[in-house]
């Protein structure tokens, strides 16, 4: 590694550090930083703020952590995958199924009378329930299909086919299930608790462990299929892997954390920019940190203004999509 | 070597070529000629094993190509396309150096042996001034050399090219077929290309392999000329070249 690239590392690492212990001072009640340091070590702080600190604030910071690093990575994947600087996590449907998983529990939801915690675990199951069914039909038709376009040409349709069906069953519900199921599109990461959160981060966990073992087939698969396959990849393989560490990161996300736009999008762009290298041995690990550092930026955002997280990925985001269409145009 | 019995190819009704028995030698530059659409990147991608579907057989090195893993095939053949490469923040090294993939571990980490390899390949096409540059500020033809030095640091008996010469200027055509000629010959490798340029394949090969009329004929270069059968598929006068 360059001297450059382990700067980069350190100085990414520092910023994580640091916005993370920001983010858990920020919110409408402010906590020093002190008192902050204390809730988590067992020393001094006042109880109400420590209560805050490790029962609400510290489950946000990590949600933030681990959404903004697992939607980077799927973002990259996808976009190395499908050599498509605008592919990102949800481009195979993932989101359109995790929709479509939730709009049918919330529908069918209130005439079960659930207790509220089995609707927060209902809500998450049914958009993993989702975003899995929507893996399963592409990795069944990626398995036949040779060319990586038609997949995602599928991939799209599919997408907007379910998205049909999801505003007709939006239009069909009562304003009451209407408004939980847009609250849900809007995104939060306020919604998870510890239970939530033991499933969230193993499957994160998982998702990046093996995006990690498919560094060496990204890097190949910059060069196209064709090339990759000549070179000794399994393509067929790797991609099945890319598959499931994607629906694993974007898929448990979205299920916990509600479909949050652009994050995946922009940040492999950003990153690239940063480490100025297109081997995924750089670019993968800096992009897990910069993903995690734009999302805590969000996280603080929203919590300083009182905005839903995806109102600010999206903001955050667009400039940086446009900035990357113009660089493209320019070549 | 390359070895084909009873290989028969196409697309549904349309065979591009059919029966044909063949062998592309060791040692040898061998030229594929053929007029447009004729079936020469199929056939290319046939023997790469690379999913174009065929029957009888197509052996490279003595292994069918659809059937052993990914990972040996890579070791004994390398393949160029015709497709263009431009990797944004790539340098022409780690290009090459992705060329070692067969060989090194599950993150690709390259030993001394290997970086000598890709150093080797990188002055054996004369882009050694090239490693720190970056694919997207290259020329067509500089981008295709490194394609080729790619393919060399592969390592493999078998080199394949889908016409490697049409991004290039007249000179480093010459160049080119020259240096895979000099790696045919000193290395003891089977390379097989494709080309349009006939002056070239008749004057700077050893063989040429000619598919016409769904038949593929192999036969040293020679030959071909004072047959006359190459010009006559071609439509050409026999002072050609």
């Amino acid at each position: 590694m360059k001297q450059r690239h382990s700067i980069i590392f350190i100085i990414l690492s520092l910023l994580v550090i640091l916005l993370f212990t920001a983010d858990l001072g920020a919110g409408s009640i402010r906590i020093p930083l002190r008192n902050v340091w204390g809730a988590l070590t067992g020393g001094e702080c006042p109880r109400d703020q420590a209560l805050i600190v490790t029962h609400i604030r510290l489950i946000k910071g990590i949600a933030a952590l681990l959404a903004g690093a697992a939607l980077s990575v799927s973002g990259l994947q996808m976009q190395t995958l499908f050599r498509n600087p605008l592919a990102g996590p949800y481009v195979l449907g993932i989101s359109s199924g995790a929709s479509l998983g939730v709009a049918l529990f919330i529908l069918g939801a209130p005439f079960m009378r659930l207790p509220s915690w089995v609707m927060q675990f209902g809500i998450a199951g049914a958009a993993w329930i989702g975003a899995g069914a929507v893996l399963l039909v592409i990795a069944v038709a990626g398995r036949r299909i040779r060319d990586i376009m038609v997949i995602l040409i599928l991939g799209m349709m599919f997408s907007s086919g379910v998205s049909a069906i999801v505003q007709i069953l939006q239009y069909l519900s009562r304003d009451e299930a209407l408004k939980s199921f847009v609250i849900w599109t809007m995104g939060s990461l306020g919604e998870i608790r510890w239970p939530q959160m033991w499933i969230l981060l193993p499957s994160v966990a998982v998702g990046l462990i093996l995006a990690i073992a498919t560094i060496k087939p990204l890097n190949l698969l910059l060069f196209g299929e064709e090339y990759a396959a000549s070179m000794g990849l399994e393509v067929r393989r790797s991609r099945s892997l890319l598959f499931i560490s994607t629906t694993l990161l974007a898929g448990s996300v979205t299920a916990f954390c509600g479909p949050i736009g652009f994050i995946g999008l922009a940040m492999p762009h950003v990153t690239r920019m940063i480490v100025g290298d297109s081997d995924h041995r750089i670019l993968l690990p800096a992009t897990i940190l910069s993903g995690a550092a734009i999302m805590l930026v969000c996280d603080i955002a929203s919590r300083l203004l009182v905005l839903p997280i995806n109102a600010i990925t999206a903001l955050v985001g667009i400039p940086v999509v446009i900035a990357v269409v113009l660089r493209n145009s320019h070549r | 070597m390359i070895q084909l019995d009873d290989f028969t190819i196409g697309y549904g009704r349309n065979t591009l070529i059919s029966h044909a028995d063949a062998i592309v030698g060791d040692g040898r530059l061998t030229a594929l000629v053929g007029r447009n659409g004729s079936g020469k990147s199929t056939l290319l991608r046939a023997i790469a094993g690379l999913g174009v579907a065929y029957t009888g057989r197509a052996l490279v090195e003595g292994y069918d190509m659809r059937t052993i893993p990914a990972s040996l095939r890579a070791r004994r053949l390398a393949f160029v396309t015709t497709e263009r490469i431009r990797i944004s923040s790539m340098t022409c090294r780690a290009v090459v150096a992705m060329g070692r993939a067969p060989y090194t571990d599950w993150i690709g980490r390259l030993s001394p042996r290997d970086n000598e390899i890709v150093d080797r390949a990188l002055s054996d096409i004369g882009m050694s001034d090239y490693a720190d540059r970056t694919l997207d500020s290259m020329s067509d033809g500089e981008c295709q050399r490194i394609m080729i030095a790619r393919a060399m640091a592969q390592d493999t008996p078998v080199i394949l090219l889908d016409e490697p010469t049409s991004f290039l200027d007249l000179p480093s055509r010459y160049t080119l077929v020259d240096l895979l000629h000099r790696l045919a010959r000193d290395h003891g490798k089977c390379i097989f290309f494709s080309t349009h340029e006939l002056d070239i394949a008749l004057k700077m090969t050893d063989d040429i392999a000619l598919l016409a009329d769904n038949t593929l004929r192999v036969a040293p270069a020679r030959e071909m000329r004072q047959s006359g059968i190459i010009f006559e598929k071609f439509g050409l006068d026999k002072d050609f070249c």
